[in-house]
């Protein structure tokens, strides 16, 4: 247990480890979209508790929020995913952002079966509004979710004729993982399950249809119905570990250990199973700007594109950005299946690799127009301030002196800027998040 | 930069990289897996008419009177139709497929389809790419037929078996289980692009080396980074050795300047280069047509012979026609009566067309009955696992593991020469 508490308890600053650029970025990347070298050296100087208190601010933004209104209006799914990416490259610096993101890959649901850009749009609109809020509260609105009643078949699901899909996959992907539940606790589960279907496009519990009969439930037994099984689900010793596991995956490293998990499993039923209270304990915790933490994963198409041009402080047409980040192998709200994306060393291949190199390469060659962080590699005289600048703006000035030393002889040959730039990108630490 | 190793790479030693990377894997491929060339063997094209075409008014049975009362305006197409065997002709617009057909490389197997057509395209399209009739819902571990044959030839070595051409969404029917089939939009993309300028080799370079961890001597000094290494220096080695063999090919037909002359232009320069990828799927849409359907169905026989009949052409010219089968299936067919709109509505059984080298000519098995329908629908007269059964046993693959069973085609209906 104290090692647990070792784990997650705050980080100190001293002068040896500083909340530095690296630090301020490695927060910003993982529990946003990153930011620009100004946001960044801005953090920093506020420090490191005002940072958490950026990226956990709870108001909400009007205008940013207006877009909902439109896309859900017109219904078409190149403009939700468009405007899906235009808000994470200019919103605020927020976890909820982040989360969003994160939600849409654990309760992967496709446009491929959903077919309906609205219904898609409001469920993106439900994990901005309850993915920071209590795990028990956020399920239970996804078990409603139209998108979701849709994607895994409850409206076949009615009295006499079970259909398992959604308790299977609830137990299975959403709380428990393989192996904590039974055969028996899926058919049950479905039965309390039966009238959840949809009237329009909105959840609508039909009593005609719904199973009252008793049940048994991962241990419990009564009339149970479907809010009975959330809240069971949600409950569950296994679940509070499976949802430690999943966090520490995205925002720590790809493969938690058992103590790691543990630790953040037991922060997370301290704070009641609010999402929003177990991540600001684990953003600032020892564990999170430890080096086994520090550019352990690879950037998702998602983190890679959005990051650079937030990096950039710049602005880009939010309908190319889509584009690119399918080329590279993530077409949002189309995850290849109800398990999301695999993630991690699967991004890259021959093929999205190069989807990268050429996509950034078109980025910087464009950049000088719109993006002012990117001019200003052009205002540097000496060859050395200029490769040190791309640096930093790319990879917080971290990089080992083999390639610092690189990159400065390629800035000698005088190439232009956004070939340094471009350069710097590519290399293995610009795909690592 | 310094390169002190610009001699000895665009020397000899850079000839050697080049060679031992056509052994590489070039899409898809995670990592430094070995790609292995199957450069004599057996390719499958799946061109999927998405939308359900009407079958009745592409293979026309000219000489059953209930076919032109069912269609009052429909049928007009009958005026300028190519004539073939059985009293049947084929629509005016497909002049070209017609030509192959005479010649022996084309074929059409008649009433396709699966007791248990829904008439909805999504049931329907994710039977046909499952080769599931009882298939009902998208699960996370639901596979295509084409996916499970991937599947089969990546176990026999190679690294990146099936393709969707035009596309980067890759349909059902290409799922896997073990392998992960790519998709390729254009062959120009699949390479280190540089901004264009005097000196651009040179960038490229130096780009290639920095990404590769090669510029600066320290590869591999954790395993992240030198996975990234790896993954970097095999699309960069496997880019360029796919572009030095396309460059040595030439067109030997005219393709026509559509979306789906391209799509199959790529395709003739993966197959004819020699590349290895032995199964390719490509989509062609808009064949829904519930109004005004005389215009737009030509438009779209039109561009669909045009295009086929270059490949087909294109491959006889390189002598890599009996090494290719293509296959041209739809969802459903459509109903027989025409509707109120000049259009038609959705149906069920249809005809399924052949190209290729390796077919036996003709029309095969029996044109569905046009006055003992079902709900006003054709009753399919061959099961459509039956002719996956027959590309698959062209492939040389089991039909078993792919397709659960053998479903051997009744005596007469195989398209496919032994």
């Amino acid at each position: 247990m104290n090692r647990a508490r070792e784990l997650l308890a705050p980080w100190q600053p001293s002068v040896r480890e500083p909340f530095d650029l690296a630090r301020a970025g490695h927060l910003l990347r993982r529990g946003a979209f990153g930011g620009s070298l100004a946001l960044r050296r801005s953090l920093v100087a506020r420090g490191v508790d005002a940072a958490l208190d950026e990226l956990f601010d709870p108001s909400s933004d009007p205008q940013l929020d207006a877009g909902f209104t439109d896309v859900v209006a017109f219904d078409d799914i190149e403009r939700v995913r468009a405007y899906w990416v235009w808000r994470m490259v200019q919103g605020p610096p927020r976890i909820r952002a982040r989360m969003t993101l994160f939600w849409h890959d654990h309760f992967a649901t496709s446009n491929v079966k959903v077919r309906s850009a609205r219904l898609m749009a409001r469920q993106l609109q439900l994990f901005e509004r309850a993915g920071l809020g209590k795990f028990d509260a956020l399920l239970l609105e996804v078990s409603r979710d139209p998108a979701m009643v849709r994607w895994l078949d409850s409206e076949s699901n009615v009295r006499g004729r079970a259909n398992e899909n959604y308790a299977r996959e609830l137990f299975e992907l959403f709380t428990l993982g393989v192996g904590q539940y039974s055969e028996q606790d899926v058919k049950e589960a479905a039965r309390a399950f039966t009238g959840w279907h949809l009237r329009g496009e909105s959840f609508a519990f039909r009593q005609r249809f719904h199973d009252g009969a008793a049940k048994r439930v991962l241990g419990r037994r009564g009339a149970l119905g479907g809010e009975d099984v959330v809240a069971l689900a949600a409950a569950h010793p296994a679940s509070a570990r499976f949802v430690a596991r999943k966090l520490l995956a995205f925002f720590v490293h790809p493969r938690p250990t058992t103590a790691e998990v543990d630790a953040l499993a037991a922060a997370y039923r301290d704070a009641g199973r609010d999402l929003g209270a177990t991540l600001r304990v684990l953003l600032r915790s020892r564990l999170f700007f430890s080096p086994r933490a520090w550019r352990s994963r690879i950037k998702s198409p998602v983190d890679f594109v959005v990051g650079m041009v937030r990096c950039l402080g710049g602005r880009a047409a939010p309908l190319r950005l889509t584009r690119a980040i399918a080329d590279m192998g993530q077409v949002l709200l189309e995850p290849p299946n109800v398990a999301g994306w695999p993630g991690e060393r699967a991004w890259m291949t021959s093929a999205t690799w190069l989807a990268r190199t050429n996509f950034a390469g078109r980025l910087f060659t464009a950049a000088y127009k719109t993006h002012p962080a990117a001019a200003t590699v052009l205002e540097r005289p000496r060859p050395a301030q200029r490769a040190d600048l791309a640096i930093e703006l790319l990879l917080d000035g971290v990089i080992d002196d083999t390639a610092r030393q690189a990159i400065h002889r390629l800035a000698e040959t005088g190439v232009p800027p956004a070939d340094l730039l471009h350069a710097v990108q590519c290399l293995p630490e610009g795909h690592l998040l | 930069m310094t390169h002190p190793h610009d001699d000895e790479r665009r020397g000899v030693s850079r000839r050697e990289v080049l060679r031992s990377v056509a052994a590489a894997p070039l899409l898809g491929a995670a990592g430094s897996m070995r790609w292995l060339p199957h450069g004599d063997s057996r390719c499958l094209v799946v061109l999927e008419l998405d939308g359900g075409n009407d079958g009745l008014n592409t293979i026309l049975p000219l000489e059953d009177p209930a076919w032109a009362r069912a269609r009052p305006q429909l049928a007009g197409v009958r005026r300028g139709a190519h004539r073939l065997a059985g009293g049947f002709g084929l629509h005016p617009a497909m002049s070209g497929l017609h030509g192959l057909m005479r010649d022996g490389l084309a074929a059409v197997v008649h009433g396709v389809g699966f007791a248990g057509s829904s008439r909805s395209h999504f049931h329907n399209r994710d039977v046909w790419h499952t080769a599931d009739p009882s298939f009902r819902e998208l699960r996370a571990d639901s596979t295509g037929w084409l996916g499970r044959a991937a599947d089969l030839l990546a176990t026999g070595g190679a690294a990146v078996p099936g393709l969707s051409v035009g596309s980067l969404s890759v349909p059902l029917v290409l799922k896997a289980k073990e392998v992960v089939v790519p998709g390729l939009r254009r062959i120009e993309d699949y390479r280190v692009l540089v901004s264009p300028g005097p000196d651009a080799a040179r960038r490229r370079e130096q780009l290639i080396a920095l990404a590769t961890g090669e510029g600066e001597g320290r590869k591999g000094s954790d395993g992240l980074r030198s996975f990234l290494c790896g993954v970097a220096r095999t699309a960069a080695d496997s880019s360029e050795a796919l572009h030095t063999a396309l460059a040595r090919y030439r067109p030997k037909a005219r393709y026509p300047a559509t979306a789906l002359g391209r799509k199959l232009q790529l395709l003739a320069r993966i197959v004819i280069c020699g590349f290895g990828t032995r199964l390719f799927h490509v989509n062609f849409s808009g064949f829904d047509t519930h109004a005004g359907q005389l215009a737009t169905h030509e438009a779209l026989l039109r561009q669909l012979s045009e295009a086929v009949t270059a490949l087909v052409r294109d491959l006889v010219a390189h002598r890599m026609a009996d090494r290719v089968l293509g296959m041209v299936p739809s969802e459903f067919g459509r109903r027989v009566a025409e509707n109120r709109s000049g259009g038609t509505d959705h149906g069920d059984a249809g005809p399924v067309l052949w190209f290729g080298g390796a077919l036996r000519p003709g029309l095969h098995g029996a044109h569905p009955s046009l006055t003992s329908l079902r709900d006003g629908d054709l009753v399919p007269t061959t099961d459509f696992r039956g002719l996956y059964g027959a590309a698959l046993g062209f492939l040389g693959l089991d039909a078993k593991p792919v397709l659960g069973d053998e479903f051997l085609l009744a005596p007469g209906v195989n398209p496919v020469r032994a």
